[in-house]
């Protein structure tokens, strides 16, 4: 549950201007290349 | 994390207690309680949890930071050391435990007072961290506690919601806020990445933009030409390109008239320098006309030079031979003979008397090495006594100058220490400083400091009083001047709203919309009128050609007539025709007149034609008639067929303009059907005015327009001001802010110098009675209080006694060591002055037997220093020395014997040579003196000597001169020809094209069309590279516009995910994933609450991290968890906590709960439930521990940690 994709998607939900639309994939993109970056200096 | 031990010494009312849950019968409990009365120390068991953990308490928390009076000391109400027990110098808190890395450590806080007293100042606590078994410090200070959280895992305040539940610190968490709750929660699950994700999120976002922003601004650098400009740079280089190519011609032309020039200075150059070459050839050649004719003689007595050599080499040969012989007999040999012979016979005696005397001395050698090595050992000993005796003496002398020493620093020891004592007992009065001044100096500091800052409190507040009247006045100035501002506003408010009344009742758009519409229908009238002249010019026209195409048609229609006649007329003249040529070839004579000579015959074929006469000449006049019929009619027939088809030509035009008259009647007819339609449409009240009406309206309207725009001018005027006023009103309201703002902070200043003033005198009063009890009859306080010794020199007075203090006890100290020195140092000397003594006597006695032997050595070679080796080696050099002598005799005599021999033998040689020589040298004479007559005969002057040095010459030079003249005369031919081409080259040079205009003149034309050049080249230059970097900046500017939108695009996107999810601080992610976290977290504190309490349940409300609490017997009402009762919130914060204790993850293994109070709030039934779910813990393995001083649950929970309140302010502990 505690997927930062998944986070992403109830920020998204919770967020007035967003509510209702999907999260668009270059956005996901981006947060994979967050979580890429993170993970290769071994941050998470 | 697990709690194993824990002691306590000298804490609060316990004094020593050790409670070890590795022990039985703690071991094997889940559950326990600390019980005990009201005020025996329950609570001290956490409080030295927490201190030896984190050197602080939950209890001291919520105190303030106010300094406190403890025993002597003033320190910080929330100062931990206050829990220190009254009446002892030391105390501490201890903790074992196993960390997450289940590794066993003891963390230890220990209070301890100066000089190990009661009445000691209080030190800085210690805190360390050991590991376990081996005690081995792994920190200490402040990095302690840094060491402790990352072995446990949690940080003070979290192990204080998870671990230990103080006393009124249960609802913590339930009432926390919900950033706090994000932060507990990320550090108890180990969900802080989510954190860092956030935070990266919002540094890319950051980073995103600022690319942007750079490349906004690089794509500023980039300019572009216009449109314009570019075509006028473009031009400007084609007329440049025009330019540069007329210029460079022009230089090409001069050039080359300048070169002429040049060309003939060169030439000129050339010829001068031939006529000197011709001339240096010249002079050389007769400057070596001697040379040469001496060298052409020296050639020709080469002839006789082998001759003159050969005479010249005999001659000296026999000159030689002569003096050989002379010398050869002059030697007389006998003698030399006899004189060697006498040497040889000396030599051979030395060399028998020096065999005799070395056979003679071999005794006396062997007699003198025996004595060598006897004096050798007999001097070694003498060294070694003589090597010890010094060293005994050495060390006698240190000895001594050691007790020297010693004596001397008793001395200066015994003068120090009188000084010191003596200074001390004058300076008395600072012992009891000296004893304890930092307190003393804290004190008077404070003191001191306390009445300065009353006095500059004074002044200030004077100051202050002075300022703030001041400020009253300004701000009562400005109040006015506001109150101007806003009359002055107000007025001119109402008038721009009566002028923005005015300008909405006019409607601009209507009027345009008015005049629009009249140029339109003034256009569309002028156009309607256009069409229609153009459509009655098009029907006059139409007409005319209406009637020209009848006219054409009816020409038409008798041109074809006339050709038809013509036709037939041409039909009827060719059948004429033919009929009479038909005629005429049937009659013979028609056929005799076709006859021609030498042609065949029509008939026969015969050529030649006998009876040919003359033709019949009606026949041929008729045939001719009918012939010119014919062509008149052929030609009138062309005529009618050309007119015809000019006339059809013609008609065709007509047609053609015809149609498209029609065309243009139609389409003007069609626009004028247009015009009127669309009229039709926009038919307003205008189109009923006349053209001179619409005039007249048209005016109206643009002078109605025209009053508008003054009066919006005036408004935006207005409104200007108005805007100026309210700016002008807005600063001044401001600057009434701000001295309103001045003058209530001055006031409370005021308040607070007021209230200082009040406190520094308390202050002052309290520190002088304390001082004056302790140092009224001193001089220095007396002194410090008057201002006539500063605190410094009162420093420097107590540090000097101090240090005098230090200096004595040394001063003792080093009395003490000199005395032991001096009692160690004198029997060490006696010893080595005796054994001094006995060395020198043997010492004596060896160095009598050494001169004894070195007498009788000496003796042995007539008392001559010298070794027996050397002796020894002497005779036999001297044996041989003779022996050499005696060879070199005997070589001598040889010698000379053999000599004799040879120069007989060489005498005979030389005469004979001598002989030969003579007869050759005659001949040769002959021989030069024959060739002599012939030189004299061809050279008349010629005489011996000038032969003599012709000869002198060589070949080479000779030849060398020779080839020289040769050249020469060669290099004279050349320069003459040369000069002649020369000559020939510039006569020809000079008579071909020679330019009009000077040299001088092409060079400044030269050098003003190069500058021209330079001039137009620079500017084409700068065209090109304006042209040039046009265009590399478009094509930049279109590479970099695609990166600005892909960038743009992206950090649109980053912009979006950092709204949602990232900030600086990674709290956006952090809450948005401990919301997650809260509703695991409340699953499992309500399926904890539900044994506790079936009414509450725990839920989250929406996506936030608040905690609001559901009542079943409300109808699952939702309300706020303030709402609960002092036993529920109990209830609810041990099922929240019981909830992240099960909520921990790998990174923090939760094993020990203490509880501390609460349970009173419950009543018996809510008791006995709750103490059943904590007894429920020990099956998962982990430790409780309970602290209350209710009676059930005392006697509900079998292990017990009893602490008992005795008489005398202490309790003790058991372990039940």
């Amino acid at each position: 549950m505690l997927n930062p994709l998944n986070l992403l998607e109830q920020a998204f939900a919770n967020d007035k201007d967003m509510a209702g639309q999907s999260v668009p994939d270059e956005l996901k993109a981006l947060l994979s290349d967050v979580i890429n970056e993170l993970t290769e200096q071994e941050q998470l | 994390m697990k709690i194993t031990a824990v002691r306590i010494h000298n804490l609060a009312s316990i004094v020593d207690a050790e409670i070890d849950f590795t022990q039985a019968p703690l071991k094997d409990a889940g559950l326990f309680a600390i019980t005990g009365d009201t005020g025996a120390g329950k609570s001290t068991f956490l409080d030295a949890i927490c201190l030896a953990l984190y050197t602080k308490t939950a209890r001291l928390r919520g105190d303030k930071g106010n300094l406190i009076e403890f025993n002597g000391d003033s320190i910080k109400l929330n100062d931990a050391r206050n829990l220190l027990r009254r009446g002892t110098w030391e105390g501490y808190a201890e903790v074992d435990f196993l960390g997450q890395d289940k590794q066993l450590y003891r963390a230890r806080y220990t209070i301890a007072r100066t000089h190990k007293k009661v009445t000691g100042k209080l030190k800085v606590a210690e805190h360390t961290l050991l590991t376990l078994p081996d005690e081995t410090l792994i920190a200490d200070k402040s990095h302690t506690i840094k060491e402790v959280e990352s072995k446990i895992g949690l940080n003070f305040e979290q192990f204080s919601r998870a671990v230990l539940l103080a006393q009124h610190e249960f609802a913590a968490f339930l009432k926390a806020t919900g950033d706090e709750r994000a932060q507990l929660l990320e550090c108890l699950t180990g969900t802080d990445k989510f954190s860092r994700i956030g935070v990266r999120i919002f540094e890319r976002h950051k980073e995103q933009i600022a690319k942007l922003e750079a490349l906004k601004a690089g794509l500023q650098s980039y300019t572009l030409l216009t449109s314009e400009e570019l075509e006028l740079q473009q031009t400007k280089l084609t007329d440049l390109k025009t330019q540069t190519e007329h210029t460079k011609k022009e230089l090409t032309k001069t050039e080359k008239a300048l070169n002429w020039y040049q060309q003939a200075t060169v030439l000129e150059q050339n010829l001068l320098q031939a006529q000197q070459t011709q001339q240096q050839a010249s002079s050389a050649l007769e400057s070596i006309t001697s040379q040469s004719e001496q060298a052409k003689q020296a050639k020709q007595a080469l002839e006789i030079k082998d001759n003159r050599s050969r005479f010249t080499l005999l001659t000296d040969q026999n000159t030689a031979l002569e003096q050989q012989i002379t010398s050869l007999k002059s030697v007389d040999h006998l003698a030399v003979i006899n004189e060697r012979n006498t040497a040889l016979a000396k030599h051979t005696e030395l060399l028998n008397n020096a065999n005799e005397q070395k056979q003679n001395a071999a005794p006396v050698i062997a007699k003198a090495r025996e004595l060598d090595s006897s004096i050798a050992l007999q001097t070694q000993a003498v060294k070694g006594t003589e090597s010890q005796i010094t060293k005994e003496q050495t060390q006698l002398d240190e000895l001594t100058q050691q007790l020297k020493q010693s004596n001397n620093e008793l001395e200066l020891a015994n003068t120090d220490s009188t000084k010191s004592q003596q200074w001390l007992n004058e300076h008395a009065q600072l012992h009891v400083l000296a004893k304890d001044w930092s307190y003393y100096q804290q004190s008077f500091n404070t003191y001191l400091n306390a009445q300065q800052q009353l006095t500059a409190n004074l002044a200030q507040s004077r100051t202050l009083n002075t300022e703030l009247a001041g400020q009253s006045e300004r701000l009562n100035i400005q109040n006015n001047k506001v109150q101007q501002c806003e009359a002055l506003l107000t007025s001119e408010q109402s008038a721009l709203q009566v002028l923005n009344t005015q300008l909405n009742e006019f409607n601009a758009e209507h009027c345009d919309a008015q005049l629009k519409s009249i140029d339109y229908l003034k256009e569309q009238r002028e156009r309607y009128k256009q069409f229609n002249a153009e459509l009655k010019q098009s029907t006059q026209r139409l007409q005319v050609l209406n009637q020209q195409l009848n006219e054409s048609q009816q020409a038409h229609t008798l041109l074809n007539q006339h050709l038809i006649t013509s036709e037939q007329a041409l039909k009827g003249s060719e059948y004429a025709l033919n009929q009479a040529r038909l005629r005429a070839s049937e009659n013979v004579e028609h056929l005799r007149t076709e006859l021609r000579p030498n042609e065949p015959c029509l008939v026969c074929g015969a050529t030649d034609h006998p009876y040919a006469a003359a033709q019949n000449q009606q026949l041929n006049n008729l045939i001719i008639d009918f012939e010119n019929a014919f062509n008149i009619a052929k030609k009138q027939f062309d005529h009618a067929q050309s007119e015809l088809h000019k006339h059809q030509t013609q008609h065709a035009v007509l047609t053609a303009e015809h149609g498209q008259l029609e065309q243009i009647i139609q389409t003007a007819k069609a626009k004028q059907l247009d015009i009127k339609n669309t009229m039709q449409g926009a038919r307003s009240e205008l189109n009923d005015l006349t053209p001179d009406q619409l005039e007249v309206t048209y005016k109206q309207l643009t002078q109605q327009k025209t009053q508008y725009f003054e009066q919006q001018k005036r408004q935006r005027t207005l409104q200007t001001k108005v805007n100026e006023l309210l700016a002008a009103l807005k600063a001044e309201q401001q600057v009434q802010q701000q001295l309103s703002n001045k003058h209530l902070e001055l006031t409370h200043h005021q308040n607070q110098l007021t209230s200082k003033h009040s406190e520094l005198s308390t202050q002052i009063n309290e520190l002088g009675t304390m001082l004056n009890s302790q140092f009224e009859n001193s001089d220095f306080w007396q002194q410090l209080q008057a201002n006539k010794l500063e605190l410094t020199q009162l420093h420097e007075h107590v540090t000097l006694y101090q240090q005098t203090q230090t200096q004595l006890e040394q001063s003792q100290k080093r009395q003490d060591t000199a005395n032991e020195q001096i009692k160690q140092l004198t029997p060490l000397i006696s010893n080595n002055e005796q054994s001094l003594k006995a060395l020198n006597e043997e010492l004596l006695k060896a160095k009598a037997l050494l001169n004894a032997s070195q007498s009788e050595r000496l003796a042995l070679f007539n008392n001559e220093q010298i070794s027996a080796d050397d002796y020894q080696t002497k005779l036999t050099s001297t044996q041989e020395q003779m022996q050499s002598q005696v060879q070199a005799s005997q070589k001598a005599y040889d010698d000379a014997i053999k000599q004799r021999d040879e120069h007989t033998i060489t005498l005979k040689n030389v005469e004979q040579r001598l002989l030969e020589n003579s007869q050759e040298l005659a001949t040769l004479e002959a021989r030069y003196n024959q060739w002599f007559a012939d030189f004299k005969a061809q050279y008349s002057g010629a005489t011996h000597e000038q032969i003599k040095i012709l000869l002198t010459l060589s070949s080479e030079t000779i030849k060398a001169h020779l080839t020289q003249h040769e050249q020469l005369t060669q290099a004279l031919t050349d320069a003459n020809a040369a000069l002649k081409q020369q000559q020939l080259t510039l006569e020809k040079h000079n008579s071909s094209d020679k330019p009009t205009q000077s040299a001088e003149a092409l060079s400044t034309q030269l050098s003003n069309l190069n500058e021209q050049q330079t001039q137009l080249q620079n500017l084409l230059l700068a065209t090109n590279t304006a042209i040039e970097q046009h265009n590399q900046n478009a094509k930049a500017l279109e590479g970099k516009q695609a990166e600005l939108t892909t960038l743009k695009t992206q950090v649109e996107q980053w912009h979006l995910l950092n709204k949602v999810l990232g900030d600086a601080t990674g709290k956006t992610m952090r809450n948005l994933a401990q919301t997650q976290t809260l509703k695991i977290l409340l699953h499992y504190a309500n399926s904890h609450l539900k044994t506790l309490n079936k009414r509450y349940e725990l839920t989250a409300i929406a996506q936030t991290l608040d905690i609001a609490i559901i009542d079943r017997d409300m109808a699952d009402e939702q309300r706020s968890v303030n709402t609960l009762s002092g036993g529920e919130s109990f209830l609810v914060s041990l099922a929240l906590a019981l909830g992240l204790a099960s909520l921990s993850s790998n990174k923090v293994q939760i094993n020990s709960l203490f509880i501390d109070e609460g349970f009173g709030t419950l009543d018996s039934e809510t008791l006995s439930i709750a103490m059943d779910a904590l007894d429920s813990l020990q099956a998962q393995g982990r430790k409780v521990g309970v602290i209350s001083h209710v009676t059930q649950m005392s006697e509900r929970v079998a292990t017990q940690v009893h602490v008992a309140k005795k008489p005398g302010g202490y309790s003790t502990v058991e372990v039940l």
